[in-house]
């Protein structure tokens, strides 16, 4: 069946292309700048570009991230959730993260299954990211990532991930507003009190209220409330039954007005692109390290501290 | 992250509701190193192509049990025409017969591999084809 | 018989010497040998090999005695053959109504139905997801009006109809009744079969509609309406079969076929009626694999399981209620494209394998099924197989003649054993429903399939002809397809429009209405209303739309 073996050539675009089809929302342009950034591929001036377009115009995406233990429901609730706001006629653009296997950097992406009858749609946008190269949970491009599809001016931006302890929670940083979901479980239901995780987020959302089992969380959560006095918003809701989440959809618009009004969103994202700015470096550095490491050029047995001072030096850093 | 990241779609259009070559090919993909999106049941051409756009994959797998890959195949490639993403490979696979081989490749599908055949086919064309060409480039 | 630790002595002895000695000499093929289910395969099994407190009164019993172990009547294939049913057939309601009229002529008194996929999905042919698929695995059926075109001049009083039929099953049902009744035919002499089994198409068949919930209200609705109404009706073939061709190993497709079993008697005691009076006219359906003492093992754990399950858990009196009684079919998915010819043999020992087992009623695979529709001779080979098991082989003439093998025994149990561990494991996590909605089961059953993949791709596992001695100069482009018709789904087309011009939409729009408020009170049966709208030519897909509005539809979760 070798006969007819076909070649292509697969779509190159120009910065410039990409840019241009880019900030016209173009999914072509926008899948491409994800992939350029995702496959480290894109040039410092087309991130420049994208930051300072973002910076100038006058349109501000939400950007809501939603983290979650495995099978809470997170995906199941931004397929309502998209739903639901394509109903308002809004543009909405989706990041999930999934794990990749450290052997073969291999990956199955699966959440876009869940919301893969909302397609096709103009109006929605579904990239899916493995976290290939992320040294515990950091990775610039997923920053990135949201750069652009603030660029490409969705009303509202959604990043799905896996967030089970302080590793992953670097979402908080990425997005104006974090939701953490839980759900009725064996014993889960309680393992978000104690990582530590509900200190960070703006909002609980306790998903699966439909199920007879979660009287018992509720439970959990109200015994915590009481103690805790600054305690985020907590919200219940039925992902499955597609309860709540009107709700939930205000609770966003209303949070999301309030930071703006009162100057915290501006301060969030102020902080984010320090920690942006921070991730780089550390990922910069980080390989740097691995390299000369490889090749020998430092001793393996000398302090770090000794290491990372002296190469700091000739950097030419104070230290 | 300087090593090749190749995407795959496998997707299953039709009413075809036999998952398990599907789900074992995601799987046999992801073994190979690929970063595989599926796609899940019961999708229309449209929802295959979109998907492939967003996500920017290099190659798409079709897969379909029930004797629709006729109509249904070439529909897909239509719509990545439509969306100006007809340099996608896309590779069909199923309970395919040979005479349908060549009516398949005329509209559009890269390669087909119908019984007798399995993932690591579809892993070593991909292999040969998208890494080989990349590594050539 | 000797006492068992004299044998189990001497069994010790025997491997650390004879064996050990020959085991040095000669290494064994495999280390250790392992059926695909997990369990590992002892060179020899003895009286010693089986449990201490193995009581034969207990776990064999009698035929057609409690827990039917040997099988489940008294004097099995002695009196009458297994029921030798071959299915086939797709096209138009025309083209399967002559056909059926032909096998009718011949002699067979079982009529069996395969649907296309829009009308097993609740589409009618105008839908946009039925391009490519009207007519495509089966016949297309849009309204009571072409059900009366597939049962043309067929007296539905004599014959049994199998429809393989699940999420919309209730609404094919209410069109058989529906056109028997219009012929005249009181709906409680009608006889046949839905499969109506839900559970098993989300985890492996994938033609499910509605979220788990609803659809079990809906089956337990057309079990009681059967039980009332059409008492010769089977209202559910509780199906391992698809399960198995899925991945599965054999102790899977016995503990979630089971699993499912169970649910679906939960529901419907739960809903009041007692046990006894609907649990006789349960039937089960399984898949037949190569590995013959395996599968031979597996029929007989499955009776004795349920025959617990029915006794201890639900309470039965009726022995009826506590046998299990199945159709089998040898394994498609174990048929290969390459040497077709060789198929004749797995098809030949996974028949017989069944036979052995106890199966009630058997369907051979045409070795050619794997490259194309089978052929007239394909499929009287498959046919003659069976009757040469029946008549030649001597297999028929004596009752569970492998019974009392210290291996098929100790497998029996062990099989047993396993299925019984993933029953409590799916009671804990509150039955078979939430158990399908967490993933569990689809997760098992991809693992295993992946792991029987992995185990061919890399030779562990021999398939003759695919992954050894294969014939290089094969030439596999023989392989053909069986072309539907192109223009069913314009003929279809016409006939709804026809339809919908033709029949009083008032009236329709009002008992759709009804449909639906009956829909949203789970207390009332639905059947009822199905049969009356049916009645007034609405069509499958309106049906359907209705119960999609009220029980919205099933997303799969995300499951590799
Ligand atoms: N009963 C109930 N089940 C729900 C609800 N929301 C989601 N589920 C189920 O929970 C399971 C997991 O849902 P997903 O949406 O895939 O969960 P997830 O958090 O995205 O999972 P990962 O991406 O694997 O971490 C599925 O079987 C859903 O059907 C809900 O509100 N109620
Ligand atoms: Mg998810």
């Amino acid at each position: 069946m070798r006969n007819k073996v076909s070649k292509k050539k697969r779509l190159v675009l120009t910065e410039e292309e990409v840019f241009r089809r880019l900030i016209q929302g173009d999914e072509v342009g926008l899948a491409r700048a994800l992939s350029m950034i995702y496959r480290e591929e894109a040039t410092s001036s087309l991130l420049s570009r994208i930051y300072a377009y973002n910076a100038d115009k006058k349109h501000k995406s939400k950007v809501i991230g939603i983290t979650g233990a495995g099978g809470v429901g997170k995906s199941t609730l931004i397929s309502v959730l998209a739903e639901a706001l394509l109903k308002k006629g809004l543009r909405i653009g989706i990041i999930a993260v999934d794990p990749s296997s450290p052997k073969t950097g291999g990956a199955l992406l699966g959440d876009r299954i869940r919301l893969q009858h909302l397609f096709p749609n103009p109006n929605l946008f579904f990239r899916s990211f493995s976290s290939r190269g992320m040294v515990g949970g950091i990775n610039p491009f997923i920053f990135d990532a949201v750069a652009v599809l603030e660029a490409a001016s969705f009303d509202y931006i959604i990043i799905e991930t896996l967030g089970i302890g302080q590793d992953e929670i670097d979402i908080v940083h990425m997005c104006d507003l974090t939701a953490l979901v839980i759900a009725p479980g064996l014993g889960d239901d309680v393992q978000f009190l104690k990582s530590g995780v509900i200190e960070l987020v703006d909002l609980i959302v306790m998903n699966k209220s439909d199920l007879p089992t979660a009287s018992r969380t509720v439970g959990i959560l109200n015994s915590y409330t009481r103690m805790v006095e600054n305690h985020p918003d907590i919200i219940k809701l039925s992902a499955y039954k597609k309860q709540g989440i009107m709700e939930l959809i205000e609770y966003i618009d209303n949070k999301w007005q309030e930071l703006l009004d009162n100057g915290s969103l501006e301060k969030r994202r102020m902080e984010r692109w320090k920690f942006q700015v921070g991730n780089w470096m550390r990922y910069i550095i980080g390989k740097r390290i691995h390299k000369f490491v490889e090749k020998g050029e430092v001793n393996p047995k000398a302090s770090p501290y000794e290491i990372a001072i002296s190469t700091l030096k000739e950097w030419g850093c104070e230290v | 992250m300087a090593d090749k990241v190749v995407r795959v779609l496998v997707g299953k259009p039709g009413l075809d509701g036999h998952d398990r070559a599907a789900k074992v090919m995601a799987r046999a993909l992801r073994d190979a190193g690929f970063e595989v999106i599926y796609t899940g049941i019961r999708q229309t051409p449209a929802q295959v192509a979109q998907t492939a756009v967003q996500e920017d994959v290099d190659v798409i797998v079709l897969n379909n049990l029930t004797g629709a890959h006729l109509e249904v195949f070439p529909l897909v490639v239509e719509e990545l025409k439509k969306r100006g993403r007809d340099d996608i490979y896309v590779l069909a696979t199923g309970v395919i017969p040979f005479e349908d081989v060549e009516p398949l490749k005329e509209k559009g599908i890269d390669e087909v591999f119908g019984p007798g055949t399995g993932p690591i086919h579809v892993i070593n064309w991909i292999k040969e084809h998208v890494l080989g060409e990349k590594q050539g480039e | 018989m000797e006492d068992r630790k004299k044998i189990a002595e001497v069994k010790e002895d025997w491997l650390s010497t004879d064996y050990a000695k020959f085991v040095a000499k000669v290494p064994e093929r495999k280390q250790p040998f392992m059926l695909d289910s997990g369990i590992e395969i002892d060179p020899l099994y003895t009286p010693a090999d089986l449990d201490e407190d193995w009581s034969y009164l207990e776990r064999l019993g009698f035929p057609g005695r409690y827990p039917f172990t040997r099988g489940v009547y008294p004097t099995m294939y002695r009196g009458r053959f297994w029921t030798m049913r071959q299915y086939a057939g797709f096209g138009t309601a025309e083209e399967s109504n002559q056909r059926f009229k032909y096998l009718l002529e011949q002699g067979q008194t079982g009529l069996s139905v395969a649907f296309d996929l829009p009308t097993q999905l609740g589409y009618d042919s105008d839908h946009d997801l039925a391009i490519g698929e009207v007519g495509k695995v089966g016949v297309a059926i849009d309204s009571v009006e072409d059900m009366h075109v597939l049962f043309d001049g067929i007296p539905l009083d004599k014959v049994s109809t199998s429809m393989t039929i699940n999420a919309p099953a209730a609404i094919l049902l209410a069109m058989y009744i529906v056109v028997a009744e219009e012929k005249g035919i009181d709906r409680k002499v009608l006889r046949g079969t839905i499969q109506n089994d839900i559970l098993k198409e989300y985890v492996a068949r994938g033609t499910y509609i509605f979220p788990p919930r609803p659809s079990m209200r809906l089956i337990a609705d057309t079990i009681m309406f059967c039980a009332e109404e059409v008492p010769k009706w089977n209202p559910i073939s509780i199906s391992g079969y698809h399960i198995r061709e899925s991945g599965s190993t054999a102790v899977q497709e016995i503990a979630f076929t089971l699993g499912d079993a169970i649910e679906y008697v939960k529901t419907v005691i739960e809903k009041g009626m007692d046990v006894d009076k609907f649990a006789a006219r349960l039937s089960f359906f399984f898949a037949s694999h190569n590995n013959f003492f395996e599968e031979i093992a597996k029929f007989r754990a499955a009776r004795r399981v349920w025959a617990k399950i029915m006794k201890e858990k639900f309470g039965a009196q009726n022995p009826k209620s506590m046998m299990l009684r199945f159709h089998t079919q040898t394994a498609g998915s174990t048929l290969t494209a390459q040497q077709p010819l060789n198929n004749i043999v797995r098809v030949a020992i996974q028949a017989l394998a069944a036979v052995i087992g106890g199966t009630q009623s058997l369907h051979t695979n045409s070795y050619d099924e794997a490259l194309s529709l089978p052929t007239e001779e394909s499929v009287t080979v498959a046919l003659r197989t069976q009757q040469i098991i029946a008549y030649e082989s001597g297999v028929a003439d004596v009752i569970d003649g492998i019974g009392g093998s210290y291996y098929v025994e100790k497998l029996t149990d062990e099989i047993e054993k396993r299925v019984w561990e993933y029953l409590d494991k799916i009671e804990k996590m509150g039955g078979m429903v939430p158990a399908i909605e967490e993933g569990y089961i689809q997760q098992e059953i991809t693992d295993a399939a992946y792991q029987y993949y992995k185990a061919v791709a890399e030779g562990e596992k021999v398939v003759v002809g695919v992954n050894k001695f294969v014939d290089p100069n094969e030439d596999l482009t023989k392989f053909h397809l069986h072309r539907a018709d192109p223009t069913v789904r314009e003929k279809q087309i016409r006939k709804l429009k026809e339809l919908r011009a033709k029949r009083d939409n008032q009236k329709v729009r009002k008992l759709l209405d009804e449909l639906k408020k009956a829909a949203e009170d789970e207390n009332t049966n639905l059947m009822p209303y199905i049969i009356e709208a049916v009645r007034a030519r609405a069509t499958l897909g309106e049906i359907t739309d209705v119960l999609r509005e009220v029980f919205g539809e099933y997303r799969p979760p995300v499951i590799f």
